[in-house]
């Protein structure tokens, strides 16, 4: 048993792994997760975020992340946006580097705007694709227009539409920039662009599970207002914007609840749904942990009362 | 399965397979998109968000196809996993080149270079304005060729030499935009003659960083855990002192591998979390494929 | 007059719509070019070396000044100082000399796997795969872009190979490394010193602390009571938020110290090594 045990194949591990999380998906339910602060935090920020219809100010919501983090950054994606049209907060969305990003930012937030009676031009526009050049997160600050120049869906100016009106500069007309990605994007925006404003434009991050622990030193300091470390913080929004649709909507079920699922992209079920099996998998790789340092002091244990004999000889 | 446990590495030689596994490879290829235009035949109107239709069908079965080649390698190094590594390869190559070009190269560069007589003349894409001297940017690009041109290799060390100063002129502002705040806002005094004044955390009947002493004064301990852990890492990490003989360095730099650890295993943790939600996204696209099929062929 | 001859150069040279003097200017251009570079080629190891000294610090102190000289109100709007309006065309001009190194990869990769295929080496049918692919979505991506019409088949292509082929390789390529890091759990993660046995502590609270089975380990302490800082959520939020976050602060830090110094290195070429002093 413990020469099985220490020398098990890992092809067995991954058979396991899959069986469980298959499971899991099959039989699993939306957890309601302990909400984090830093995720609370995120929330308050957009609530308070002077961007109605009469505000003259955009939040501005960056999908800087592409299809192997879908299930992260898209779920974060498609919470943020459900909160941003709940709450009639007009944004634009672009991609930095990112043109897979700009794909998806635009299929959300258009497979959500008929739920929420959102159109597009007047309530909310894509900005698509740009470059992350040095020139860009320096110019883009003072002349949004001027850099962006056509929107990417209907490739007009973008003074041809009702929300650009009055939109200018980020120091003047951006309450909040909600960065979500996958890669390093969000120091770009830290380093050059928060610098150029002041007060500081407040910044929210929604990160893969990997880069969230290296993100509270910002969350301290304040150049983060708040974040969603991965399915996590996707899950924990998702479920304030769920418990938030239900007070603003009295009649509405839980069930009419999980209607965001856009197969385009691999987004089927909600994120509180998936924590269900990331709770199975987290049981799981704790068990292996357990489980292979519980072999290796087993068999240290039976080696040495050999050595103890031969010490005596 | 066999439970081995001195198995070879993963990444593994061509040399012992049957050369018929790459005409196999290429014929089952050849197949899929006979299979796709049979699928696919007599549609009028495209539309990839279309419910119905036999696209979405194609679409899935493509990646489900492609999802389980990749998985393979779970298995062993196979000739299927490479394949599909090298289409993957070659199809990131061709999108990225082509994506660039019509997303930057095209619109800030070649447009505007072209003279009205050329190209449409616009008011908001800078198109057909005639700036002729761009085109110094694709010889100056050139310059990074010459690296295959052992004799003329000291034109690409100028042009990286350029690329290398430009980024290291930005450098100091990064530093400064990025660091400042981390480093005013580690400042963070034990002991202080006000409340800071911050909301209680939530579902916690008292602030346990916000200890009232006496009068004004109030403690914070969480502020010293915060100062020993920051001193004694950074202790760890800097060397221009040698640790071994001067014990005033050693002592806190030991202090601060412990402490790394457990910064290392928050790492862990949150990657561990990270890399599981990829996993189940993947796996959960492979069973509503699966489900989405047999509803459609049992009901 | 310097005024005039300014409005003049700005006029006929800077901007040329008719195309016949087009052409003569790109030619012009390229031939001027040429005769300078080969000069440059043709002067000593040194002077090049020195040029290209001269030309990295040159710009390094663009930016460097544009950070540091003081800023006054500009006539454009907005801060800056006499080299800000400079900023945004040096850097575009900068990334458009840049762009053109992705086809320093395009070639490379071309070289080896069309050495591969032409010498019918082992794997050269993945090769050619990789040249299929590549070819194929550049034909139907330009085609749909340039909006080549009346083709349904070519956007059937386009989307196949995009959303079809590329998208599912990507997430299916991540997603392994799930099943690595779970096989790490078991066979490498072994608490043999103090060190392995913190960080497996550590790394066993963040992971209980974000999902529900963990937090229900401890939901028997009430959560308003004093013992609430003992639930594990809380012992790893404040893990993450007073160990962690100044462990992290620290290691950035020091991080960007050294980048700030390597760049500083770079920028005043102090930097020895192959690349920097080889000779042609």
């Amino acid at each position: 048993m413990l020469h099985l045990m220490q020398s098990l194949d890992r092809r067995w591990i991954y058979l396991i792994l899959s069986i469980v999380l298959i499971v899991a998906l099959i039989v699993g339910k939306p957890v309601k997760p302990v909400v984090l602060p830093s995720v609370q935090s995120l929330f308050d920020a957009v609530e308070k975020a002077p961007a109605g219809p009469t505000d003259g100010k955009i939040i501005l919501v960056s999908t800087t992340f592409a299809n192997n983090t879908i299930g992260e950054n898209g779920n974060q994606a498609r919470a943020v946006f459900r909160h941003l049209m709940l709450r009639h907060k007009r944004f634009a969305v672009l991609a930095v580097s990112e043109p897979v990003g700009a794909e998806i930012g635009r299929i959300i937030p258009t497979s959500l705007a008929k739920r929420y009676g959102y159109v597009y031009g007047r309530d909310w526009i894509d900005f698509g694709y740009q470059v992350g050049t040095l020139a860009f997160f320096k110019s883009f600050p003072l002349d949004i227009p001027g850099n962006v120049k056509v929107d990417a869906v209907n490739h007009k100016p973008l003074d041809q539409y009702e929300i650009m009106r009055g939109i200018k500069t980020i120091q003047d007309n951006v309450a909040l920039h909600i960065e979500l990605t996958a890669s390093a994007s969000l120091f770009d925006w830290m380093m050059i662009v928060q610098p150029m404003t002041r007060p500081r434009l407040k910044i929210g991050y929604g990160c893969t599970g990997v880069m969230a622990a290296e993100a509270y030193p910002y969350l301290d300091s304040g150049q983060l207002i708040g974040m969603l470390p991965g399915l996590k913080g996707a899950a924990d929004y998702e479920r304030l914007v769920d418990e938030l649709e239900m007070r603003l909507k009295p009649g509405i079920t839980a069930d009419q609840l999980s209607f965001a699922s856009i197969p385009r992209i691999s987004l089927y079920h909600s994120a509180r749904y998936l924590m269900f099996a990331q709770n199975a998998a987290h049981i799981f790789v704790i068990l292996l942990i357990i489980l292979g340092n519980l072999g290796m002091f087993l068999t240290k244990r039976q080696a040495k009362p050999v050595s103890k004999e031969a010490a005596n000889d | 399965m066999t439970n081995d446990v001195n198995e070879a590495p993963m990444a593994k030689p061509a040399d012992g397979e049957s050369k018929w596994y790459g005409i196999i490879l290429l014929a089952a290829l050849a197949l899929l998109i006979v299979l796709g235009i049979v699928m696919n035949h007599g549609t009028k109107t495209f539309d990839p968000d279309s419910p119905g239709g036999h696209y979405l069908q194609w679409r899935t079965l493509l990646g489900v196809i492609v999802t389980l080649g990749i998985f393979s390698i779970l298995y062993r190094e196979n000739p299927i996993y490479r394949f599909m590594e090298h289409i993957f390869i070659g199809l990131a190559t061709g999108y990225s080149a082509m994506y660039l070009w019509f997303n930057f190269v095209e619109p800030k560069w070649f447009d505007p270079m072209m003279p009205s007589s050329l190209v449409h003349k616009t008011t908001f894409h800078e198109a057909g304005q005639g700036m002729w001297w761009y085109c110094f940017a694709l010889l100056l690009g050139l310059l990074f060729f010459s690296v295959y041109v052992p004799r003329l290799a000291w034109m690409n060390r100028l042009a990286i030499g350029i690329i290398l100063g430009y980024v290291s002129g930005a450098a100091l502002q990064m530093f400064i935009g990025l660091i400042a705040p981390q480093i005013t806002s580690s400042f963070k005094p034990p002991i202080t003659a006000y409340n800071p004044g911050k909301p209680l955390p939530a579902g916690m009947p008292f602030d346990a960083n916000n200890l009232h002493i006496a009068g004004s004064w109030y403690f914070h301990p969480f502020s010293v855990v915060f100062i020993v852990v920051l001193l004694c890492t950074m202790a760890y990490f800097f060397f221009s002192v040698e640790h071994r003989r001067n014990a005033w360095m050693r002592k806190p730099a030991n202090t601060g591998r412990y402490l790394i650890m457990i910064t290392l295993g928050a790492i862990f943790g949150t990657t561990v979390m990270g890399r599981l939600s990829l996993l189940i996204a993947r796996l959960e696209f492979l069973l509503a494929s699966v489900t989405g099929w047999w509803h459609a062929i049992f009901h | 007059m310097i005024h005039q001859f300014r409005h003049y150069l700005h006029d006929h040279l800077a901007t040329i719509n008719s195309t016949p003097h087009f052409l003569l200017a790109i030619a012009a251009s390229i031939v001027v070019f040429a005769i300078v570079m080969t000069l440059l080629h043709r002067t000593s190891s040194q002077f090049k070396k020195w040029l290209t000294i001269v030309c990295t610090f040159a710009a390094g102190l663009f930016f460097f000044l544009e950070y540091v000289l003081p800023v006054h109100k500009l006539k454009s709007g907005g801060e800056g100082n006499v080299i800000t309006p400079f900023v945004e065309p040096v850097s575009n001009y900068i990334q458009y000399v840049l762009i053109w190194t992705i086809f320093l990869g395009l070639i490379s990769l071309a070289i080896v796997h069309g050495r591969r295929l032409f010498q019918r080496q082992p794997g050269w049918h993945n090769s050619l795969a990789f040249f299929l692919a590549m070819l194929a979505m550049l034909v139907t991506g330009f085609a749909t872009r340039v909006g080549v019409t009346g083709l349904t088949g070519l956007k059937i292509s386009y989307d196949s190979l995009f959303s079809g082929f590329l998208l599912n390789l990507d997430a299916a390529m991540f997603a392994l490394l799930a099943f690595y890091i779970a096989s790490a759990a078991y066979r490498a993660f072994r608490v043999r010193t103090v060190e392995a046995a913190l960080l497996m502590i550590s790394a066993l609270i963040i992971m209980l602390g974000f999902v529900s089975f963990g937090v229900s380990l401890t939901s028997w302490i009430k959560p308003h009571s004093g013992w609430a800082y003992f639930r594990i959520e809380n012992i790893s939020l404040w893990l993450l938020n007073w160990v962690n976050m100044p462990g992290q602060r620290a290691v950035a830090i020091g991080v960007q110290v050294g980048a700030v110094a390597m760049a500083l290195r770079l920028w005043l070429s102090l930097e020895r090594g192959a690349f920097f002093s080889k000779e042609s």
